[in-house]
This record gives C-alpha cells, sequence and structure tokens, in this order.
C-alpha cells in the first residue's frame, strides 16, 4: 500500500499563504497522489492547479479518449467558475490568454509494488531507494527546468504537450508500458525503502543541481519532518540564493512495508 | 551574477521607453501607415501586454513600473496622459486603470476548420502618435537617466531597468554618446540599466538586428547607436535566437533600418525580463 509519509508547502510570499499556487491531494484508498504547480503568468493558476488535482483524484481514466474528456471536464469548470465575474478589459485578456498548470500524479500500478508517474511540465517526481536517487521524471537535470515547460492550459487548442503525439501518449500511459514521454513505469521489485518524492520546480532544480555536485539534498529533504522544518530549509536556501523563490510543495510517499515483493 | 533577479510585487522592474517623435516619423512605411502610427500602436499593445501578463483575477500586480517619454517639435515630455504624469516611472496597475481610450478592434484567429475569422478584441490605448520637427536625443536620454538614478536608489535589488529608445534619424541637440554611456552606469546591484536602441526605416523586415561588431555598420550615426546600445544578457540571447536572429554573447541590443517586423521583435524581446515570481 502506497501512502503518504509527508506533505507541505511553502509560499512564495511567507506574508500572504493565501496566493500559494501549488496544489496537492491524496487519496490512499485510490492509491492516487496528486501534485500541480500553478505558472505565475495566468489569470488564476491557483483555481486552475485546484481543479486538476481534484479531477485527477476523482477520474481514472482507462483510455485516450477518457483523459481527454477528463481534461475537458476541467476547463469547463473553470470557465464556469470565471464567466460570473464581471472583468475589466485586462482581466478580460488574461482570462482568454488562460491559466497554465503542471500536473504529477502517482500511483500504484496495477504489478505488486510498482508505481505509475503521469508527469507534464517541471514538477519532479523522484524515485529513491533509502537516500540514494534511482531515478527521476520527468526530468533528469537541472538545466532543464530553465527551458520551457509544457504546461496544462485551459485554452484546449494550447493543450499539445510539446508537439507529441498525446493520443500516442496516453495510450501508452493506459497500457502501462515502462516509459513514455509523459509517463514512467517504476519497477520496485528488489528495493529497499523505496520511496517517490514529488517536488514543485523550485525544489526540483535545487535537488538535482546539489545532487549532482554530489551533495546530499535528498537525503536533506528525506529528513524533514515537519512543516517548520521544510520552511525552515526553503527560507534559508532561498536566503543563499541557492533555491528560487517560489511557492515550494515536498510530497513524499512510502510503502507500508516496503513494495509487496520486496 | 547579473540581470537574475527575481521580478515581483515586492521587487518590480522598470521600462522606460523613449520615442522619436519629429517630423521624419510620418513617412509612410510599406504597410501604409506612418511610422509613428506603428510605433505607437506596437507600443500601446507592448504595454497591453506587459499588463495582460501581470493579470491576475485579483488584480493587475505591479511586477513592473513603465514610463514613455518622447522627443520631437514639442522637446521632451511624458508620453502618457495626464493621469500618469507625475512621475516617469508609474506602477502597472496604475497604466492599467489609466489607458487613453479602449477601442473595439478587430484580430484574425483560426476558426477551426482551416479558416480565419474575424473576433472583436479591446485594444487599450496610452500613446498617440505624432510626428513634428527636430530630435532632441540628447535632452530625452538626459531626462530619462535622471529619472533613472532616483528609481534605481529606491530598488537597490531590483532587476535593473530597460530603456528601449526608437528613432529614425540623427540627434538635433548633439552628439548623445556621452549621456548614452552614462546611462548604461547607473545600476542596481543585479546590473546596470539595459540601453536598447532600435533604428527604424520604412522598409519592410527586420533590417540588421543584433550586431556585434560596429564594422559592419554603414554609417557613423549608426554605429553611434550601436555603441549606446547593452549587450544583451543570457536570456536574452535566448530570446532573440528563439526569434530567429542569430545573436551572440557579444551582440549590442540595437536594430538598424528595422521594418515593421523588426520593430515588433525589438519591443517583443526588449521586454523579456527574466521570470515573474
Amino acid at each position: 500500500m502506497l501512502r503518504k509519509r509527508f506533505a507541505a508547502s511553502v509560499p512564495k510570499d511567507p506574508a500572504a499563504p493565501e496566493l500559494n499556487e501549488d496544489s496537492l491531494g491524496c487519496d490512499e484508498s485510490r492509491q492516487v497522489f496528486v501534485l500541480s504547480d500553478g505558472a505565475s503568468e495566468s489569470f488564476n493558476s491557483r483555481l486552475w492547479s485546484r481543479i486538476l488535482v481534484g479531477v485527477g483524484l476523482e477520474v481514472r481514466p482507462r483510455s485516450p479518449r477518457g483523459f481527454c474528456q477528463a481534461l475537458r471536464h476541467c476547463i469547463n469548470v473553470y470557465d464556469d467558475w470565471c464567466r460570473g465575474l464581471v472583468m475589466t478589459w485586462a482581466e478580460e485578456a488574461a482570462f482568454a490568454r488562460g491559466s497554465f498548470a503542471t500536473l504529477l500524479a502517482v500511483r500504484a500500478a496495477r504489478g505488486a509494488g510498482d508505481a505509475l508517474v503521469l508527469g507534464t511540465g517541471d514538477s519532479l517526481a523522484v524515485l529513491a531507494a533509502g537516500n540514494e536517487i534511482v531515478s527521476t521524471f520527468p526530468y533528469t537535470s537541472a538545466e532543464q527546468f530553465a527551458e520551457r515547460p509544457h504546461l496544462l492550459s485551459t485554452r484546449a487548442a494550447l493543450n499539445r504537450l510539446g508537439g507529441i503525439d498525446i493520443v500516442e501518449a496516453l495510450r501508452s500511459l493506459c497500457r502501462e508500458e515502462p516509459a513514455g514521454p509523459i509517463h514512467r513505469k517504476w519497477r520496485l521489485e528488489g528495493m529497499r525503502d523505496a520511496r517517490v518524492v514529488c517536488v514543485t520546480d523550485a525544489v526540483g532544480a535545487w535537488l538535482l543541481d546539489g545532487e549532482s555536485r554530489g551533495e546530499p539534498r535528498l537525503r536533506r529533504l528525506l529528513e524533514i519532518a515537519s512543516a517548520e522544518e521544510l520552511r525552515s530549509l526553503v527560507e534559508e536556501e532561498r536566503r543563499q540564493r541557492r533555491m528560487r523563490l517560489d511557492d515550494s510543495t515536498l510530497l513524499v510517499l512510502g510503502w507500508d512495508d516496503g513494495p509487496a515483493d520486496a | 551574477m547579473s540581470y537574475t533577479a527575481e521580478i515581483s510585487r515586492k521587487q518590480a522592474t522598470g521600462f522606460v521607453f523613449v520615442i522619436d517623435q519629429s517630423g521624419s516619423m510620418k513617412d509612410k512605411m510599406a504597410s501604409g501607415a506612418t511610422k509613428a502610427d506603428f510605433v505607437a500602436d506596437v507600443l500601446n499593445k507592448t504595454l497591453a501586454n506587459l499588463i495582460i501578463r501581470s493579470t491576475k483575477s485579483d488584480g493587475v500586480r505591479n511586477y513592473f513600473e513603465v514610463g514613455v517619454l518622447v522627443y520631437g517639435g514639442k522637446g521632451v515630455k511624458p508620453g502618457f496622459g495626464e493621469e500618469l504624469s507625475e512621475t516617469l516611472l508609474q506602477p502597472l496597475a496604475d497604466v492599467a486603470a489609466n489607458p487613453l481610450r479602449v477601442e473595439e478592434r478587430t484580430k484574425k484567429v483560426d476558426d477551426g476548420a482551416g479558416g480565419l475569422v474575424e473576433q472583436p478584441i479591446k485594444f487599450p490605448v496610452w500613446f498617440e502618435p505624432t510626428s513634428a520637427g527636430g530630435t532632441p536625443v540628447c535632452e530625452a536620454l538626459r531626462q530619462t537617466a535622471a529619472s533613472l538614478v532616483a528609481w534605481c536608489d529606491e530598488h537597490p535589488n531590483s532587476y535593473p531597468p530597460t530603456v528601449l529608445h526608437v528613432t529614425d534619424g540623427e540627434s538635433t541637440d548633439g552628439d548623445p554618446e556621452e549621456i548614452g554611456r552614462q546611462l548604461q552606469e547607473i545600476a542596481t546591484s543585479d546590473g546596470n540599466v539595459l540601453v536598447f536602441n532600435l533604428h527604424i526605416d520604412t522598409s519592410e523586415g527586420t533590417g540588421l538586428m543584433f550586431p556585434s561588431d560596429e564594422t559592419s555598420l554603414p554609417d557613423a550615426n549608426a554605429r553611434r547607436l550601436f555603441r549606446m546600445s547593452s549587450l544583451l544578457p543570457e536570456h536574452l540571447v535566448k530570446g532573440a535566437v528563439q526569434a530567429g536572429y542569430s545573436a551572440t554573447h557579444d551582440s549590442r541590443f540595437f536594430g538598424y533600418k528595422a521594418g515593421t517586423e523588426g520593430i515588433v521583435d525589438f519591443f517583443d524581446i526588449g521586454t523579456r525580463a527574466s521570470e515573474l515570481r
């Protein structure tokens, strides 16, 4: 059984936690865990990321069509909320431009102890064995965080995910194939103390940058036991200009007794 | 490392647009619009884009402060209307709330069936085109420098302000090179003020954009504007390359004989400060 071991978020502005645009949701009974990071340049990415997380927890599409319907449903919910607003010319134009967010979902896959990760954008999932990184998805190096991420948009026409064939990508995801452009299936057989760590981009870039230089930053994240400890680490790393100023979220998942067949 | 400060409401950056409104700006471009009309449209659109990027469902966030200074027949004066004339640089939310008017225009959009349809859009106007008289570049840059010294004192750790200067001719009030150099020496802890110059022409196309060597330029005025222009910071090199230019770290943010396409790119790339937070 996959369990939430830790979850907390540090807003970019400590005085305004209500403006935090990261969202996360965990449903252990369904074995689904979802993280979304709303982009700063968006009309209402806080709302958009919450809708994506809510629908991501509720819906388990089993076909490409199911995924497209789920995404369309998210857009309809967002549009319905915004349509009631009286807007200035700038708000109208910003609404028309859209809201953008990442989506990172982890769920227990069909194989005992396996994990299936769906990711688009620059939120990062890390498979860890003890304090060692085994694999990361969708990025593998800190430099990749400087590229423009493929975010989910409230404007349906923009959801092309960087020109990949979305139907093929979703088909391979539904088949739970080992690897595709928007997903990874991580096999945990024989792995001791396996955990999946999900972070938004500021923490992800900091983690991969430090690890590439031999600094045990994954261990620092895994040692965090409270929201206060996460806040302290993030604020210190921001002060030292080692971590970008952004909403910063950490979600750690682990198995009850290790993966079933470990 | 310079030009990496995060831009937030607590740490805004600034853009100053210095626009030539001398008599020659009434010359028509290949599109049929005068240079003054076309530059005004692009500037108004650029201001609108900065505002739209910064607009959330709870209002406009002051990531930027912006100002417009014009020079021509009436000397040097603010380019915004009266509501925005107290200081050169104005918070973005105030700019958003005080256009001269909001026009209804149309734009062509994909109809989803392989064609284009016209869609009505709101087009706010802050800046009116005019064209008369001489080209007092020195005085315009002097006033810009005076405002930016004060601004940088008040925002010591901000991403430094960017000056986008658009002209179609030579200065008529002296050699602006020295004041241009002084302008580039104003700084915050994140770097020196960025000065971008664009020389425009009635031709189509981009002209010569982001040159790295003044010897490729044809006359003394072009070479002077080249020397008055800042090197491209790292993220703007990337922006220029993505837009199809062969910019390098030795390139200056300068365009010579730019037509419609070059003008649009100059404003677009020049207002891409680092990421908003």
